[in-house]
């Protein structure tokens, strides 16, 4: 018994799965035959520049727009199983998506009244923590605080999949810090599933298990971050000794203070290593590196 | 919240989706609704204001004297008296219809375009509530809460006014023989007025369909683009083609159903003649009732066509609230 319910957890359907996914505004094509998948239990980075469709991408998770392409979330079609998906999805759009007239207290009943997965005293009590007053109406609160509000709201929602667009937009750094913190220690556990794409990579990139890259309704890249380290190198040598590394090909280099660091895709430590210094590139770093190839 | 521990649900089965769902659809749709009054407060604070503003004027009423033709307030039999509060009970309740109307029109224009404007539909729409009943809950709050809720306030706001009318007679600022009361006639009269009250909304359904298409349509000036049309349309058909039949299908639109319902004639006119006919003695519910064609009124063909008009705007609202995407 214990070992066909292990079996059966194991063989759990992905809780996203994309397939060439398009969607096209007027001639411009947001995304262009996206594929991808998400496994439960991860806290995925959809990361890309302005413009690049992920806000599309998140868009189409959410039954939010239309497009063509195959898209499952939670074993549902957004397009036409948008309101059941909604039971087991939460979402963040942006920061200040909260009415100004809202007042604290009204958004809790509203919630309550409308999410049969709500439980009222978990908000209430992540409130107490803040310097959110129930009284007080959206409009009178901080950016810091409404974001605060709208965490609260969700960290009472039990879903299984948060999907958040930039949640910490303009927010300061104690607050953004806070977020993710609360969102990390309190939210998270191995039964639920975070999408999260953000601008700000270099701070949040130690919160994410996968990453994928998108640039030009394109996928650029799409990896475990435990895997990143086995399939791309970040070289740096001294201006003079480029010519071997070069030889092997990187896909991206930049030069800093006279030394060159170059980017491998596929290339063994052995072949690298004794060329200069070897490391794995953070993902701000790789991001850069792969944005500026497809975009030369 | 809704922890029924059924000996299912400790068995460790969950209950049927089905059984949750019905109790959670009309605890939905009253949180909707009540969502919708505490955006759109100025829905309940207008007529409210409204009816204590006609209240606290009944008050101040200390020597109000008419003379209709022979019938002298101070000279008013006790059947004139009732016929003078089934005319105020009337009054006050066009009254706050009428405040209720214009705001229910801005309300309806504007329910399905801030959302959009101040980006809080991606709140509304992170939440399991479907875009069918997102407009079901506006639809319901402009066709049929605030209506309900006007008439009840009318009538308890003529109740209060008889009563000030009664206090005034007692202190002997108004002659006692102008107050008159009659629970009998007061009960018809309020039900005659809750049976046009239906006819109104329900006549008036295309307005609401048209406003809510605006509503989820307009990308900027949605108040500009529900009033503008219906005024500008037929000053550019009287400019260049001198006619005006858009026109005069608006004004038919808005109040049509008040000459079916008076058999072809101006509802105002025989309301007036049937008051002044009998000399108000006779309560004009009487004279008026007479008159009307309510059967006629609720069997037009124009009555159910527009119904029909204004599902499917309703219906086009929804699917166009469903994938709209320029916020």
């Amino acid at each position: 018994m214990a070992q066909s319910v292990h079996h059966r957890v194991k063989k759990m359907t992905a809780v996203i799965e994309a397939r060439g996914l398009t969607k096209a505004y007027g001639a411009q094509r947001a995304l262009d035959g996206v594929s991808f998948t998400v496994q439960p239990g991860r806290i995925v980075g959809l990361i890309g520049p302005n413009g690049a469709g992920k806000t599309t991408a998140l868009k189409a998770i959410l039954g939010l727009t239309s497009f063509s392409g195959e898209l499952r979330v939670m074993g549902l079609d957004p397009r036409l199983q948008r309101d059941a998906l909604m039971r087991e999805v939460c979402f963040m759009a942006d920061v200040a998506v909260l009415p100004r007239w809202l007042k604290v207290n009204q958004a809790l009943d509203y919630v309550a009244g409308v999410h049969p997965r709500f439980d009222r005293s978990v908000a209430e009590s992540f409130l107490r923590k803040t310097d959110i007053r129930m009284s007080s109406r959206v409009g009178q609160l901080s950016k810091g605080m409404v974001t605060q509000l709208h965490l609260a709201l969700i960290l009472a929602i039990d879903a299984r999949l948060l999907v958040l667009d930039e949640p910490t937009l303009g927010l300061d750094l104690l607050y953004r810090r806070k977020f993710y913190d609360t969102l990390l220690n309190d939210y998270f556990d191995k039964q639920r599933t975070i999408v999260l794409t953000t601008h700000q990579v270099e701070e949040v990139e130690n919160l994410f298990t996968d990453v994928i890259f998108i640039n030009r309704g394109h996928v650029a890249l799409d990896s475990a971050v435990e895997a990143l380290g086995e399939r791309y190198q970040q070289l740096t040598v001294s201006a003079e000794r480029c010519a071997p590394a070069r030889a092997l090909k990187p896909f991206y280099e930049h030069e800093v203070f006279g030394r060159v660091a170059m980017f491998f895709e596929g290339r063994t430590k052995a072949e690298l290593a004794p060329l200069g210094e070897l490391r794995t590139p953070s993902i701000a770093d790789l991001f850069v590196a792969k944005m500026q190839r497809v975009t030369p | 919240m809704s922890t029924n521990m059924s000996p299912a649900t400790t068995a460790g089965l969950s209950m049927p989706a089905r059984v949750v769902d019905r109790g959670g659809l009309q605890q939905t749709l009253v949180t909707l609704v009540r969502r919708e009054f505490w955006e759109h407060r100025t829905l309940w604070i207008a007529p409210l204001a409204t009816a204590a503003l006609l209240i606290v004027c009944t008050l101040f009423a200390r020597h109000m004297q008419f003379q209709v033709d022979d019938v002298n307030s101070g000279t008013l039999s006790a059947r004139q008296a009732l016929a003078v509060s089934t005319i105020v009970q009337a009054v006050v309740f066009m009254t706050l219809n009428l405040v209720a109307a214009l705001f229910v029109s801005f309300y309806l224009v504007d329910c399905l375009y801030a959302e959009r404007r101040d980006r809080s539909i991606y709140f509304w729409k992170s939440m399991p509530v479907s875009d069918g009943l997102t407009v079901a809950s506006k639809v319901l709050v402009a066709m049929v809460v605030v209506p309900l809720g006007v008439w009840a306030l009318a009538g308890a706001t003529h109740v209060l006014i008889s009563l000030v009318f009664a206090v005034h007679a007692a202190l002997g600022h108004v002659p006692a023989s102008a107050v008159a009361w009659n629970t009998l006639t007061w009960l018809r009269v309020e039900f005659l007025l809750l049976i046009g009250l239906v006819l109104g909304v329900l006549w008036n359904a295309p307005i609401t369909g048209y406003f809510l298409l605006v509503s989820v349509l307009a990308r900027r000036n949605a108040v500009m683009w529900a009033m503008g049309v219906p005024i500008l349309l037929p000053l550019l058909e009287r400019i260049v083609l001198g006619t005006h039949y858009v026109w005069t299908f608006v004004v038919y639109r808005l109040q049509g159903i008040w000459d079916i319902l008076a058999n072809h004639g101006d509802l105002n006119f025989i309301a007036g003649q049937a008051a002044d006919k009998s000399h108000f003695n006779m309560p004009p519910i009487d004279a008026l009732l007479g008159e009307l064609n309510f059967r006629a009124a609720f069997l037009a063909p124009d009555l159910w066509l527009g119904l029909i008009a204004a599902a499917a705007m309703i219906y086009a609202a929804t699917r166009i609230r469903r994938y709209r995407d320029d916020t």
